[in-house]
């Protein structure tokens, strides 16, 4: 995704550590939740994201496991 | 009970025992640090959680009647939980291991800004079925933001009090108060929170719509400012000139401080040099008591600048900002962005640095933190660098354009930063075999005023704590030194009968120190240091360093007999190789000087550095380790050095 | 963990009544049920009827309540209770509700006037009682401060009336005695 991009989570990779799974979904990061693309750092990572109204900085090792689709 | 203007007797300020106590629950940013020290006055560190490296932080609030202890647990967004800090915060509520009792009451600290995240975390707490009320903070923000929210139907939706706290508003606070006295009449859900996931959201967005919240709109201030901070060219080069006027800080303000201080103590010495009859009763009050003390006092600056700074820093938001950028760049050695600030201060002090680990969330990061920024090439080193690399090159020489001088001094600030990544790497992959991976993610709060109260609350902590706990170590190693550098006393008549001329002060101050008991140890650890090329005469100035390290150029000085020996340096190139197969060349040849250079860039020499490794980790396990490795590094340097540059020169 | 989901959990949280500490007031989205007197329901909820652990039931249009066995206690049962209603509320169908809107208006005025608004025309120094449900008109008498006070009007339409119409928006009006 790049700045500026909407998406919806739709599900959390059954992969992911259960417990990581779980600190993402109180983080927010939970099937049906809007998520924001705000900044990306200069070298990449990690990304900004604006969720439930606050802004929260992720690497990309956890975010791959994040899935999402885009709103246009 | 007691009466208006009566203390309640017999409680000195630490005694806690009888007292209601009280656990301040919240998210990270919540606000709850800043409500812990409004209720509480100055913040109290009081060491660590038994067992983990995580700060325990308690304090005493004044109610109407009494006094009420409070502990400001570790931020944490679940008490599902995945690291040291949250277990600390679900072992307090549930009393287990080595925690004696469940606090009396709960204060979740939610942020009204951030509602809906913060009700998982109070649904938690509230299953936990202690006493539980609501502070809300924020509300001011969420107002400013265009949300809305109707705290009376919040309480009824949720079933225990909520009271509304924002910075300044005194009378928020007394509200607070008066609740807190009243727990015993707290009310409580009737039915504990859902635990599962889906459900517990569902009762959030159930309880959120019964009190009519309103989510605020993002902070148009803080989108406009990140707008350029955190613009990849231009907030990059604000890091770095923000990064940069830090670090400036530090030397042209505390510097000139540090210099009177030091000042201030020697006159002290030699005041009591003249007024104390008796010799080695003079020495000792001048140079082990005074010196000691100034020794402490001298730290006090920098520590104090440095968390001034930060804690502006980290008050305002742009900590996280500075850590966002830092993060790619500390993650190739098994840090996190946070741990920059930490590695930066520790190029003026370690101790500070070391200090600042504690805005770490993750325990491992902070353990391998603090094992790396002894690494960080310290303001202690400069005249031991200054000295050896005087005494390697000529002032004007050069290579290519660039003095040669200088080169060799950047080269070794390259290496402490090098040195200290690379441990910091290590020392993860080692952590990172005996456990889980905490996964990274950092809140970036919007900006925010720093509350002076706040900054204030945060300095006067980290200077308490390094002089009540650290000050006793250094005050005793410098004690220590003082016996092995002054004692066996020597008569005037042993002297002359040394060919000493007792007449120069000069001559007599190196013959005691050359059969000091010092010397004897310097002696006793040759053959450890002799592969380095190292005699006992350097390894007394390496024994008198483990006080501090600049103190090497003195002693040196002393050991050299040199006329001053603040500025040894002609002195030091006469002295000859007594014995062996060198004999009579120069001692500090360039193999020589190379080793030093590589020792004192390894070693942890500093027993105040200890000392907070000490205080910080909770336990003597880790500055031994941390001496340890870095001895063992420090000599491998010094003799590749020594062998490499001896194959050379 | 609930075997139930797939429908996602209906929001929703249980409020206290004042009057009753046997009755709790779960408040729901709403628009599933239309308020009235249930005389019928989905099973996991008729099974918690018939096993006597619920007595009665009300439903109000954002609100449902049901009354505990008094032998019992919220704390016990509460979880199975809410596991219940939330899988009966998923089945709209299954429940069967007679309208009896002054029987509904009675509770809510009730609840209303001992609660928020109760202790806020307390505090002014006067008193509320409810003094009788007909026809979706409340009728309230108006004591103490209040009966010679000049903000009656406005206390009665603004405060009574608007938190009662509120939760049930059938409501006439409010009269005072």
């Amino acid at each position: 995704m790049s700045v500026g991009d909407c998406a919806i989570v739709t599900e959390l990779d059954p992969t992911l550590h259960p417990l990581v799974a779980r600190r993402l979904a109180d983080l927010g990061f939970a099937p049906g939740t809007q998520i924001e693309v705000l900044r990306r750092a200069p070298l990449g990572d990690p990304v900004i994201y604006r969720i439930c109204g606050y802004e929260i900085a992720l690497r990309s090792a956890q975010t791959k496991f994040i899935n999402v689709e885009l709103k246009s | 009970m007691s009466g208006q203007h009566c203390e309640p007797s017999g409680r000195s300020t630490t005694d806690t025992r009888g007292l209601d106590r009280f656990a301040l629950v919240g998210n990270p940013n919540s606000g709850k640090s800043t409500l812990f020290n409004s209720l509480s006055g100055l913040r109290a560190k009081t060491g660590n959680y038994p067992g983990v490296t995580v700060a325990k932080y308690e304090g005493r609030a004044r109610l109407a009647d009494d006094f009420v202890v409070l502990e400001d647990l570790p931020g944490t967004y679940s008490l599902d939980a995945i690291s040291p800090d949250e277990h600390v915060v679900v072992d307090v509520l549930e009393a287990n291991g080595e925690i004696s009792a469940t606090p009396d009451g709960v204060i979740v600290v939610v942020d009204a800004t951030t509602l809906r995240r913060s009700l998982t975390l109070l649904a938690q707490v509230l299953q936990r079925g202690l006493p539980t009320c609501v502070a809300l903070t924020f509300t001011d923000d969420l107002q400013r933001r265009g949300g809305r929210i109707d705290i009376h139907a919040l309480t009824n939706a949720l079933g225990v009090s909520v009271v509304a706290v924002t910075p300044g508003d005194r009378g928020q606070v007394t509200n607070l108060k008066q609740t807190l006295a009243r727990w015993r009449d707290w009310p409580a859900p009737v039915i504990a929170p859902p635990t599962d996931a889906a459900e517990t959201a569902a009762w959030a967005s159930s309880v959120l719509a019964a009190a009519n919240y309103v989510e605020p709109d993002s902070d148009a201030r803080t989108s406009r400012i990140d707008a350029v901070l955190l613009h990849p060219v231009w907030g990059t080069a604000v890091f770095f000139a923000v990064m940069f006027a830090f670090f400036q800080t530090i030397f042209v303000v505390a510097a000139p401080i540090q210099g009177w201080i030091e000042g201030i103590f020697a006159w002290l010495g030699e005041a009591a040099a003249q007024l104390i009859s008796i010799d080695w009763l003079a020495s000792f009050v001048g140079e082990a008591l005074i010196g000691g003390v100034g020794g402490v006092l001298v730290f006090l600056p920098q520590i104090a600048l440095l968390f001034i700074l930060i804690a502006l820093l980290e008050g305002s938001g742009y900590l996280a900002r500075a850590a966002f950028l830092m993060d790619r760049v500390m993650a190739k050695a098994g840090l996190e962005g946070r741990a920059f600030v930490a590695l930066l201060s520790s190029v003026a002090c370690a101790i500070p640095g070391i200090m600042a680990t504690r805005s770490l969330p993750s325990a491992r990061d902070r353990l391998a933190t603090m094992m790396a920024a002894p690494l960080v090439t310290c303001s202690a080193r400069l005249p031991v660098y200054i000295l050896l690399i005087g005494l390697l090159v000529g002032p004007d020489e050069r290579y290519g354009p660039v003095n040669l001088r200088g080169l060799i001094l950047f080269a070794m600030y390259v290496i402490g930063a090098v040195a200290a990544m690379s441990a910091a790497a290590v020392a993860s992959k080692i952590s990172r075999a005996g456990g889980r991976l905490l996964p990274f993610y950092m809140e970036i709060p919007p900006y925010q005023v720093p509350r002076a109260r706040s900054v204030v609350a945060a300095v006067w902590s980290a200077v308490g704590a390094f002089v009540k706990k650290v000050s006793s170590i250094i005050l005793t190693t410098t004690i220590i030194l003082w016996l092995l550098l002054n004692f066996p006393q020597h008569t005037d008549a042993e002297m002359q009968a040394h060919g000493v001329d007792t007449s120069s002060e000069v001559a007599v101050s190196s013959y005691a120190l050359d059969n000091s008991f010092a010397a004897s140890i310097g002696k006793a650890v040759e053959p450890v240091f002799e592969p380095l090329g190292f005699d006992w005469r350097i390894n007394i100035g390496l024994v008198s360093s483990l006080a501090a390290r600049e103190v090497f150029v003195a002693t040196l000085g002393q050991v050299a007999a040199a006329e001053n020996p603040e500025e040894p340096a002609l002195a030091l190139s006469q002295m000859k190789v007594l014995d062996g197969p060198n004999e009579g060349e120069p001692l500090f040849s360039p193999a020589t000087i190379a080793a030093l250079l590589m020792f004192f860039a390894f070693a942890l020499q500093c027993m105040s550095t200890v000392g907070v490794l000490r205080r910080e980790t909770g336990s003597w396990r880790w500055p031994a380790i941390a001496f340890g490795y870095m001895f063992a590094l420090a000599w491998v340097a010094a003799f590749i050095a020594n062998r490499v540059v001896g194959a050379f020169g | 963990m609930s075997a139930s989901q797939t429908v996602s959990a209906i929001a929703m949280h249980p409020e206290q009544v004042l009057t009753d500490p046997h009755v709790l007031r779960w408040v729901v989205p709403p628009g599933i049920l239309e308020p009235g007197l249930p005389t019928r329901f989905p099973a996991p909820l008729a099974e918690l009827f018939a096993e006597q652990v619920l007595r009665a039931s009300i439903v109000e249009e954002s609100a449902i309540w049901l009354w505990l066995s008094p032998e019992l206690s919220w704390p016990v049962v509460g979880a199975r209770v809410r596991t219940a209603l939330s899988a009966a509320l998923s089945q709209p169908e299954g429940w069967q509700i007679e309208r009896a809107d002054d029987a509904i208006l009675q509770q809510v005025a009730l609840e209303v006037i001992c609660g928020p608004v109760g202790e806020v025309i307390g505090s002014h120094g006067g008193a509320v009682e409810l003094v009788s449900v007909k026809d979706n008109t409340v009728l309230v008498s108006l004591t103490g401060a209040c009966s010679s006070c000049p903000a009656i009007e406005f206390t009665l339409r603004n405060r009574i009336d608007q938190e009662i119409r509120r939760r049930h928006s059938r409501l006439d009006r409010v009269v005072a005695v």
